[in-house]
């Protein structure tokens, strides 16, 4: 076995293969099967999944992190999946936020005109949760490519669901941007198989050393993978392809699918180039690029006057907050302060996925009732949409980082390793970005408390829409009092790869 | 003299590529890009892979020459001049990034072996003879099956932005000036003994379902260039089961290895898994490569007129 790899457990009976198999089989089921069944069947495989996936959750909770070798080949011959605290939190925050998504479009999608987009969303959709769901388990630098390939060919097709021009344009950009980073991570594959002669991640990560041929592949694939997780100068791409999809698309395009871009990142960094002493500096580079996306994504998202445009720019800017993990893990020399860094930035991802897929959702609710989504349309609705205007409130809570959200806890934790690595520069983000998210947030709320009787608001939207929505937002505040689970999964035993390649 | 033939390949590549660049006029440029992808899968043989070198020639100079002639047919002025105009902004940048490369490259050991010992070690276990066709089909089982997923999901992709359900509403006409039926004639079965004989090939020498699957579907698309329907005679339900047997096969034999061991993909101990899973991978590459080619949206036809 592996020096640094997690243990096998035997006599478990928890399955992890299902959360894979459950959603490739429903989305084949879906494309054979006629269209009067392909919502039934979408919602059985959501529930399945969901119910595995907190089944497995209890499991790594409680045994620790697993490792399967598919085919019965052991590395480095085969392909191995891992699942540690890591991933299941992933996982989890894809089950949540995929359950509800999927009833939400389950009405969604219900009306006579939509009957056709539902047609094609529901085995994408499926395939793409099997993508991501394969993705969090991955152990392998080759495997990781193809699943990125299914995760963007899906979540592209997804993208131009709505059939408009402005959504095919965007899907299309969408689509080059991602296939280029799939080739930038390929060739980066390349060069680690060229030097290691290894794929598995973790056996690259005990022989992996400096050198040219390592430092081009750590370059290749982190431009790769920021491209797709829309930092900085590489964000333009997002708020069309996010702002025109539908709006469950966009809940899981901007909620999960820049995530799973991004847990791989992590995933190269901290496993696959755990020893290799080349990052310092670009360490310190993508800090300076999370922290100027914070301010310009948030100061972008102040001046839309399209809801979709604004929740999508805030996107660009929450995301930055994760990359600030960069420069704190490779520059506090305090390893305590490592894994709060470590902890404040995986909160963050989760937070913002569940707050992101309910202001998606919501604005869903509100471009369904008004036919709209200028920020104008939404006068009364206090009044006509009161959960969706609640929804929205409980979402933007959790953007601000007010206690007691998860986004609180996030930028908490976030600001405590700031200041004890003694980098003030990046203390700019929470702070800053903090106001500007507030700013924006206050500036949706307020336009739905201005009563304006000229115009007569609005059609209606269903329970199940507007139960969905507020469910994710409730559940991005209530993240916030379970930190200490999610404490526990990211630290040992359940987690055996340490951050920076030193204990904590 | 190798060394002279590796020559004139690899200065024929990079000034064909140089052509390409500053070609004046679309149907130029794709020609040169047909003759790239041949180039490229002379260059393959020569590094010994012949496997990648089939392929090459099929998908990068065979079906996307089809793509993007197909493509140029759409546009509306196919004979416009093309601006070539390469900014130094971008030149620079790009040739630093070449130079990096080509600098990293020079760090690869000459006798790198990668994971082959381990391979040719490990061989006897898999009742395969060729160590390619192990490698994809049951060493990394895993990636091929998800890489037959992506294919399906591009196809799902093209029906999505197509707005169907069904080859036959995606289907293009037929082109106006069809390929003399009497070579189709000629060659389609010749193409499908080649597809079927590559496949069987895939056992023990270079071939295998991607490489048979290829060829058939040029055959395909020949079909199709000269007149025929093609895929479009396939009744609905079946052109589906087919699009998704490659998949599908893989998915069971997922499922199935659950029951008898604790690894997913673990394969019985008999040949008879691993060719059952090929040929079912064979006929959806196929497929799959036929209707991303006869269903791309590249001309529609009912918003020409408005």
């Amino acid at each position: 076995m592996p020096v640094g790899a997690p243990p096998e457990r035997y006599g478990n009976i928890t399955v992890p293969e299902l959360l894979i198999l459950i959603p490739f089989t429903g989305a084949i089921l879906c494309f054979l099967f006629p269209e009067v069944l392909r919502r039934l069947t979408g919602l059985l495989s959501a529930a399945l999944i969901f119910s595995n996936s907190a089944i497995l959750t209890r499991s790594i909770f409680q045994d620790g992190a697993r490792r399967l070798h598919l085919g019965g080949w052991t590395e480095p011959l085969g392909i191995g999946m891992s699942i540690d605290g890591l991933s299941i939190l992933f996982i989890l925050l894809t089950a949540v936020v995929g359950l509800l998504v999927s009833i939400y479009s389950a009405s969604f999608f219900s009306a006579a005109q939509e009957q056709v987009l539902a047609r094609h969303f529901w085995p994408l959709w499926l395939f793409l949760w099997g993508a991501l769901n394969s993705l969090f388990f991955v152990s392998d630098i080759f495997n990781a490519y193809v699943v990125m390939e299914l995760v963007g060919i899906s979540a592209a097709a997804l993208a131009a669901l709505s059939g408009t021009s402005a959504s095919l344009t965007a899907a299309l950009r969408y689509f080059l941007l991602t296939m280029a980073g799939s080739m930038a991570f390929l060739l980066g594959v390349g060069f680690i198989y060229a030097r290691t002669g290894l794929l598995d991640m973790y056996l690259v990560g005990t022989v992996a050393d400096g050198g040219p041929l390592m430092a081009m592949a750590l370059g290749l694939m982190t431009v790769a993978l920021i491209m797709k997780t829309a930092l900085f100068p590489f964000h333009f791409w997002l708020p069309p392809a996010h702002g025109e999809a539908p709006a469950p698309v966009s809940a899981i395009l901007s909620g999960l699918v820049i995530k799973g871009s991004f847990y791989l990142l992590l995933r190269i960094w901290f496993t696959v180039f755990q020893n290799s002493t080349v990052t310092t500096h670009a360490a310190a580079l993508i800090g300076l690029l999370g922290l100027i996306a914070v301010i310009w994504g948030s100061y972008q998202a102040i001046i839309q006057t399209r809801l979709k445009l604004i929740i999508a720019y805030s996107s660009i800017g929450q995301v930055g907050y994760l990359f600030l993990l960069f420069p704190l893990i490779f520059m506090t020399p305090d390893p305590a302060w490592k894994t709060e860094a470590w902890t404040a930035c995986i909160f963050q991802a989760i937070s913002h996925g569940l707050a992101k897929a309910a202001l998606f959702l919501a604005a869903g609710n509100l471009i369904q009732a008004s036919g709209t989504d200028d920020l104008r349309s939404m006068r009364n609705i206090a009044d006509k949409l009161p959960m969706t205007t609640f929804t929205l409130a409980l979402a933007g809570v959790s953007l601000m980082g007010l206690p007691p959200s998860g986004g609180f806890v996030a930028k908490w934790m976030l600001l405590q390793s700031i200041l004890a690595s003694g980098q003030w520069w990046l203390a700019a983000a929470p702070i800053l970005g903090g106001l500007l998210t507030a700013a924006y947030v206050f500036k949706i709320l307020s336009q739905s408390f201005v009563s304006d009787d000229k115009k007569s608001c609005c059609g209606n939207v269903s329970f199940v829409m507007e139960k969905s929505a507020l469910l994710l937002a409730l559940f991005s505040i209530l993240i916030g009092f379970r930190a200490n689970e999610v404490i526990f999964l990211l630290s040992e035993p359940v987690f055996f790869i340490i951050p920076g390649g030193q204990s904590p | 003299m190798d060394l002279v033939f590796d020559l004139i390949i690899g200065l024929s590549l990079a000034g064909v590529s140089w052509r390409i660049v500053r070609a004046r006029e679309h149907f130029q440029a794709i020609v040169l890009f047909i003759t790239f992808g041949l180039l490229l899968s002379l260059a393959w043989t020569r590094l010994k892979s012949p496997d990648i070198a089939i392929a090459e020639a099929a998908v990068g100079a065979g079906l996307a020459g089809v793509l993007l002639m197909d493509t140029l047919g759409a546009l509306s002025s196919p004979r416009e001049r093309a601006k070539v105009v390469i900014s130094l902004k971008l030149l620079i940048p790009c040739l630093f990034l070449a130079g990096l490369m080509a600098y990293s490259i020079l760090y690869i050991p000459e006798d790198f072996q990668g994971l082959g010992i381990v391979v040719r070690e490990a061989l006897p276990q898999t009742h395969l003879e060729y160590p390619i066709t192990a490698v994809l089909l049951d060493f990394r089982g895993y990636d091929t099956w998800l890489e037959l997923g992506v294919l399906l999901v591009a196809v799902l992709g093209v029906l999505c932005i197509r707005r169907t359900d069904n080859i036959k509403g995606t289907m293009l006409p037929a082109p106006a000036e069809p390929v003399g039926s009497w070579i189709v004639k000629l060659l389609l079965p010749l193409m499908v003994l080649i597809g079927g004989y590559l496949l069987w090939l895939g056992a023990f020498a270079p071939g295998g379902a991607f490489q048979g699957g290829v060829v058939l579907a040029s055959a395909g698309v020949m079909l199709w260039q000269s007149g025929h329907p093609s895929l479009g005679l396939m009744p609905r339900l079946w052109w589906k089961i087919l699009l998704c047997s490659g998949f599908l096969s893989f998915l069971i034999l997922a499922f199935s290895s659950l029951f008898y061991t604790d690894q997913l993909l673990t394969h019985p101990a008999t040949k008879t898994w691993i060719l059952g899973v090929e040929y079912a991978a064979t006929l959806s590459i196929a497929l799959c490569l036929i209707s991303l080619v006869l269903g791309s949206p590249a001309r529609n036809h009912e918003n020409k007129g408005v």
